[in-house]
């Protein structure tokens, strides 16, 4: 019997107007390779049946808050409880939209990042206040694009974030401290939202309420661009994102440089080195430099598609990251390619050796 | 509710969000979560398991109500009246989590032990009033069961396990070491 694999689809419409959908791909894959995908509906309330019935399950998940934090436990519960292989597993999303785990994680296994400072205590944010240099980067731990990042500049600015965040909590950085007039006029309405029995600050599905710590990095002047690495299993895809006019972030600009030349070799390894101690299906890297130093700014899992097709070519890796031999293989490459082949490359693998064993119990 | 939201309004204008969640608590929202009712349910079972032990309380429920009161309301820890049944779910749930420690509540469909939820921090008293505790040896489905008498507190069989670990895991780099020694 052909292998089953359960697909959750994805869509997502780009800013450029593009449409990605890892499933559509898929399910074209599996046909072309002669196997059986079946589409699954993870709202339905016999998905844990639907997906039972198959061999394997793949969801290329939207970063939105609710469909994340649901995907990271139906995930872990079919890797886990079910026991099949799953995409994304749990090594490969566990830092899903999380940068405080994240940085936790990359300090843990001495992988170089920006200085940063994590704070639980409202004392101990405030009093970092008093004496950190500015300028430094607030960074909120779920958010993805540059709207959950900003560059705060003085003492009075970091002390507005600091209230935001151990009092009511935000659902973006987009409020920046303002004149009296404006804080009343912010506040008159937020008082006739309640007055409607409405919460001032609600999330939303594509936002969630954070609040009870604060992120500080170190503000790294300098780059005007990141490189954001993309590992697929042994494949590494690499440009580098300019960054938006006057403004010190690159993601998110839009403005990418595909040409390979530009990234060195020490940075490509550094990046295999990341993915290999997550040991990930897959990840993308965000890479400033600290001096000289690479440092590791960010891990992505959900990926926008298209940037890492548009790649002239990409690199493969055979061995270690420190010593193997890295090759260039060029022609564009999609990433639901690749990530399909490596997941679906052991499964068939596996159940060809396991094909005459089968037979051999069968006939004693 | 009027009442409410007017002074939800007046602390709203003090600058407070009255829906802010406190450090203890946090904001639901984005999901409903419906689970059928089981009655004649006079009391939830308990099974805290540490590694191959399993501790067992029953906690009754309050009077004109379908809860029990966590670690407050009415518990009886006679082992007699726990069913061999679950005692084996609850380890057959800890192995498949693959986990240290974990507390289950158990609750019966008909005569069916079901699991309503897992726990990572029981309260260690309730623990340690347990008369005593089942070993496991072998697998949860078939392995034999043996009841040992005396209380046991929580912290200790976590911290033995641990050490446990500890020094298989710092035996076997050794026994490496050796190995390399002696091949050297």
């Amino acid at each position: 019997m052909a292998l089953k694999i359960a697909i959750q689809p994805d869509e997502v419409i780009h800013r450029n107007g593009e449409r990605q959908s890892f499933s559509d791909r898929w399910f074209q894959l599996a046909e072309e390779h002669g196997l059986a995908a079946v589409a699954v509906d993870v709202f339905s309330k016999d998905v844990i049946a639907q997906i039972a019935s198959c061999d394997a399950f793949m969801w290329r998940c939207d970063p939105s808050a609710l469909p994340r934090l649901y995907a990271k436990r139906l995930l872990y519960a079919i890797e886990e409880g079910l026991g099949l292989p799953v995409f994304p597993n749990l090594k490969s999303s566990w830092h899903f939209e999380d940068k405080i785990g994240q940085y936790y994680f990359l300090a843990a296994a001495g992988i170089p990042t920006p200085a940063t400072r994590i704070f639980w205590k409202r004392e101990q944010a405030e009093r970092f206040c008093e004496t950190a240099e500015y300028p430094f980067v607030l960074k909120l731990s779920a958010g993805y694009q540059a709207s959950n990042v900003r560059l705060v500049r003085n003492r009075e600015e970091a002390l507005f974030y600091v209230d935001q965040l151990f009092t009511h909590g935000v659902t973006g950085l987009g409020y920046r401290p303002a004149s009296r007039p404006r804080q009343l006029l912010r506040r008159l309405r937020a008082v006739a939202t309640v007055a409607k029995g409405e919460h001032p600050d609600a999330p939303t599905e594509q936002t969630e309420l954070q609040h009870g710590y604060f992120l500080a990095q170190e503000f790294l002047p300098g780059n005007d661009f990141d490189v954001r690495i993309t590992i697929i299993g042994d494949r590494a895809f690499v440009f580098r994102r300019l960054n938006r006019p006057n403004d010190f972030r690159a993601s998110g600009s839009g403005r990418i440089d595909w040409d390979p030349r530009q990234v060195g070799e020490e940075l490509i390894r550094f990046a295999f080195g990341v993915a290999h101690k997550l040991d990930a299906q897959t990840v993308a890297v965000d890479i400033l430099r600290r001096g000289t130093e690479p440092v590791i700014v960010e891990l992505t899992l959900s990926y926008a598609s298209w940037a890492v097709r548009d790649c002239p070519g990409h690199w493969t890796l055979h061995g270690d990251h420190e010593t193997g031999d890295l090759k260039w293989v060029d022609g564009s490459k999609r990433p639901e390619d690749a990530i399909f082949t490596d997941f679906v490359t052991p499964l068939l693998e596996a159940r060809q050796s396991l094909g005459p064993l089968t037979r051999a119990a069968a006939c004693p | 509710m009027l009442l409410r939201r007017l002074r939800a309004a007046a602390q709203t204008l003090e600058g407070h969000n009255p829906y802010v969640p406190g450090t203890d608590a946090e904001l639901h929202y984005g999901y409903f979560y419906a689970q059928e009712f089981l009655p004649g349910n006079e009391f939830e079972t308990s099974v805290i398991i540490v590694g191959n032990r399993a501790f067992a309380v029953r906690r009754f429920i309050q009077p004109g109500d379908f809860r029990t009161r966590g670690s407050s309301g009415r518990m009886d820890w006679s082992p007699a009246q726990i069913g061999e049944d679950v005692i084996r779910l609850a380890f057959r749930t800890a192995r498949k989590l693959g986990a240290q420690t974990v507390a289950l509540d158990i609750l019966h469909r008909d005569r069916e032990p079901v699991v309503i939820e897992l726990t990572a921090n029981y309260a260690s008293w309730v623990v340690r009033e347990c008369p005593g505790h089942w070993v496991l040896h072998g697998d949860p489905e078939s392995g034999p069961m043996e009841w040992t008498d005396g209380c046991t507190r929580a912290a200790d069989a976590i911290f033995e396990d641990f050490m446990d670990e500890l020094t298989a895991s710092g035996s076997l780099r050794h026994h490496g070491a050796t190995k390399e020694l002696m091949q050297g």
